[in-house]
């Protein structure tokens, strides 16, 4: 069963064509030599026939009647000489029958049935001046030695070749099965609902990493999003209860002691004021998660930061100067459009603004800069800071200072501009040195991949 | 009496707009579905349209666009429980006029209404508005109090423009903001009160005749002093 599955795994079907391709390319390499030494072989044995030919034309008669006779028990292999008559009947020399068909003076190939088998000779027949014929031979057997040596050598090669590539396929397909089995049981273990399971990474083939990897980045994200929607909602359970139980509570009074239409009408006034607070929570709850659907992106135009930053500490510089606080501005020469939603931004902003003005004193200033290279929005007061050990906590959602307990405001505002900053590929920061707080809204210009560089980039700032 | 077309598949929330827009002076029709709120929008000849964006058989979309390509130019407010800016802007394309996203209070639906009317009812262009002894010119974009020039700075004379084409009417803060500013999301702010403060004491540093009157938890409303 499982080398059923081996058998199908990609790992093994990349090895089997692998060592199907090499393969073929070894076998055609084989046939060449085998082609190439067989016709060379035949070549060289022709050439030393017909020279053997003329040779023993040009020997005296008496000297080639003696080379004739010592060739009369030739070997197999060997190179047999044999003198026939005018008559076509052997004189002397080795026992071959006169070659009928034969050509007089070009070499051929002489096939021959012996006790032995048959015997394959590349031989010449060449015509003496006395009306005799001379046939010189010479034996293929050396030659066919060698080309059955190579065959043999080849198809051994072959067989190596066939049998390692079929253990190299299943090696790399058993290891491909259990890099499969290693994803698939962390998979269901992550279908299961463990989300802090991963993907493996080691032991895995590169590009088989890379996926995992991303896949497992993939989780990070979905598992801070399960957490944060975890959070929310243990979040509005705890926000939403305290003006419900005070809805409740109202109502009821008004029923056991409100006699008069007046009485009736604080109650149902105090009511409509808890449930528009209410709403308000939601609404703000709703636009949080609003911001995660990237969808919004599609709506995206190019804004002028320089233009909207005016608007928005045209529309704060009254509330500052009753307050007392300076609101100051500053702008480069250039313009900054960066590419978003005008009103998201602005509602981002005047949120920062809203906040610096709440935290700071009179006779305090804020300070509201657009810096470039890279884009950013800067929003920085004298007011009370934030202590260190908030800052990390102070941007999760809900989360309100209890050093700002004094101060009204749902505390939803600062996630709110976090989620518009992820929106928009931009990195939200908050620093703050005991005096003061610097709160950032950084575009990096590599895009959203580089959003990890952002604190680095808003130290450069 | 202007009359306003209500379509809204909800009895309850039709019946309570029905009934906020008629103690308002409104004369109300009601239409329960997508066919029906078509058919009488082409036969009636109303003032204002509030169209729920969510309805059975033919949705609030797709009925406005039909009105549209019948060049029916009634002035449309869309109603929706999706709050989306993207779902605000498809409403606007589709030729809404104005859009509010559900909860919303009934005064501040009223006052939208009310101020749709009004566009409908003075929609040629004018140079100059009037409001007792308030005068706007809207050319040299000056603003005369009891015969003295105010000076204002440019989001002020914004807001009294605006206060001014809708004397007499309630506006929330949020209609101001998306008037003046033209960015629209829903703020919890004081800030627009500030800008009124210091445009009435412009208008009135005494206090003696006051002009912009505040109405609690909603807006103001403009009135020539008595």
């Amino acid at each position: 069963m499982r080398l059923l599955e081996v058998r199908r795994t990609s790992g093994f079907r990349v090895a089997s064509l692998f060592f199907a391709t090499f393969g073929g390319a070894s076998l055609a390499l084989c046939g060449f030599l085998y082609v190439d030494t067989r016709s060379y072989g035949r070549k060289a044995a022709f050439e030393w026939v017909e020279w053997e030919s003329k040779h023993l034309l040009n020997l005296p008669p008496r000297a080639l009647r003696e080379r004739i006779d010592a060739s009369e028990d030739f070997a197999e292999g060997g190179r047999p000489l044999v003198l026939f008559g005018p008559d076509h009947a052997r004189r002397a020399g080795a026992p071959i029958p006169y070659p009928a068909t034969a050509p007089i003076g070009h070499p051929f190939v002489l096939t021959q049935q012996t006790e032995h088998g048959t015997r394959t000779l590349f031989s010449e027949l060449t015509r003496l001046p006395s009306g005799e014929y001379v046939l010189v031979s010479r034996s293929a057997k050396d030659l066919q030695s060698l080309e059955n040596a190579l065959v043999e050598t080849f198809s051994w090669g072959m067989a190596a070749t066939i049998v390692i590539g079929l253990i190299g396929a299943v090696i790399f397909g058993v290891g491909s099965l259990r890099q499969n089995d290693a994803i698939t049981s962390a998979v269901v273990r992550i279908m299961r609902g463990d989300l802090s399971e991963r993907l493996p990474t080691r032991g895995v083939s590169a590009d088989l990493a890379h996926l995992t990897r991303v896949v497992n980045d993939m989780l990070d994200q979905l598992e801070r999003l399960m957490l944060e929607i975890k959070g929310v909602n243990e979040n509005i359970a705890h926000d939403l209860r305290t003006p419900l139980t005070r809805v409740v509570g109202t109502l009821e009074r008004s029923l056991r002691k409100a006699h008069s239409v007046e009485a009736f009408r604080a109650c149902n006034e105090d009511v409509l004021a808890e449930v528009k607070s209410i709403v308000i929570r939601f609404s703000a709850l709703l636009r949080i998660s609003e911001m995660e659907d990237r969808l919004r992106r599609s709506g995206f135009t190019q804004v002028d930061l320089s233009r909207l930053l005016e608007d928005a500490v045209e529309y704060y510089e009254p509330l500052a100067a009753e307050r007392g606080i300076q609101l100051r501005w500053t702008r480069p020469d250039g313009a900054s459009e960066v590419e978003g939603d005008r009103s998201l931004i602005f509602e981002a902003v005047s949120n920062l603004i809203d906040n610096a003005l709440k935290f700071t004193p009179s006779e305090g200033w804020v300070e509201v800069a657009l810096l470039q290279t890279p884009t950013a929005i800067r929003v920085t007061d004298n007011g009370c800071g934030i202590p260190a050990e908030e800052l990390t906590t102070v941007r999760a959602r809900y989360r309100r200072g209890a050093f700002r307990a004094d101060k009204s405001g749902f505390g939803i505002g600062l996630s709110l501009v976090d989620s518009i900053a992820r929106l928009h590929s931009a990195v939200f920061d908050i620093a703050s040195d005991g005096t003061g707080c610097r709160v950032t809204l950084l575009w990096p210009h590599q895009g959203p991949e580089s959003l990890g560089l952002g604190a680095a980039l808003i130290e450069a700032v | 009496m202007p009359s306003v077309l209500v379509v809204e598949d909800d009895r309850r929330v039709a019946a309570e707009i029905g009934s906020a827009l008629t103690e308002y002076g409104f004369q109300v029709d009601e239409a329960p579905s997508g066919t029906t709120g078509l058919r009488k929008a082409l036969e009636g000849n109303f003032d204002v349209i509030v169209l729920d964006r969510m309805l059975p058989e033919i949705d609030g979309l797709s009925l406005l666009t039909k009105l549209r390509a019948a060049k029916v130019s009634t002035p449309v407010l869309i109603l929706s429980a999706l709050s989306a800016v993207n779902e605000r802007v498809d409403g606007l394309r589709a030729g809404g006029d104005d859009y509010l996203a559900k909860p919303f209070e009934f005064i501040e639906l009223t006052a939208r209404v009310d101020a749709l009317a009004r566009r409908k009812m003075a929609a040629e262009t004018v140079n100059e508005l009037v409001v007792g002894d308030l005068r706007l010119d809207l050319i040299e974009r000056v603003l005369r109090c009891a015969g003295r020039d105010i000076e204002l700075l440019p989001k002020e004379f914004a807001i009294i423009e605006f206060l001014m084409q809708n004397a007499g009417v309630l506006v929330s803060r949020k209609m101001i903001f998306e008037s003046v500013w033209g960015y629209s999301f829903n703020h919890q702010s004081s800030v627009i009160d500030v800008h009124i403060g210091k445009i009435r004491k412009k208008l009135d540093p005494d206090g003696l005749n006051p002009r912009i009157h505040t109405v609690r938890n909603t807006g103001f409303i403009l009135r020539a002093p008595s």
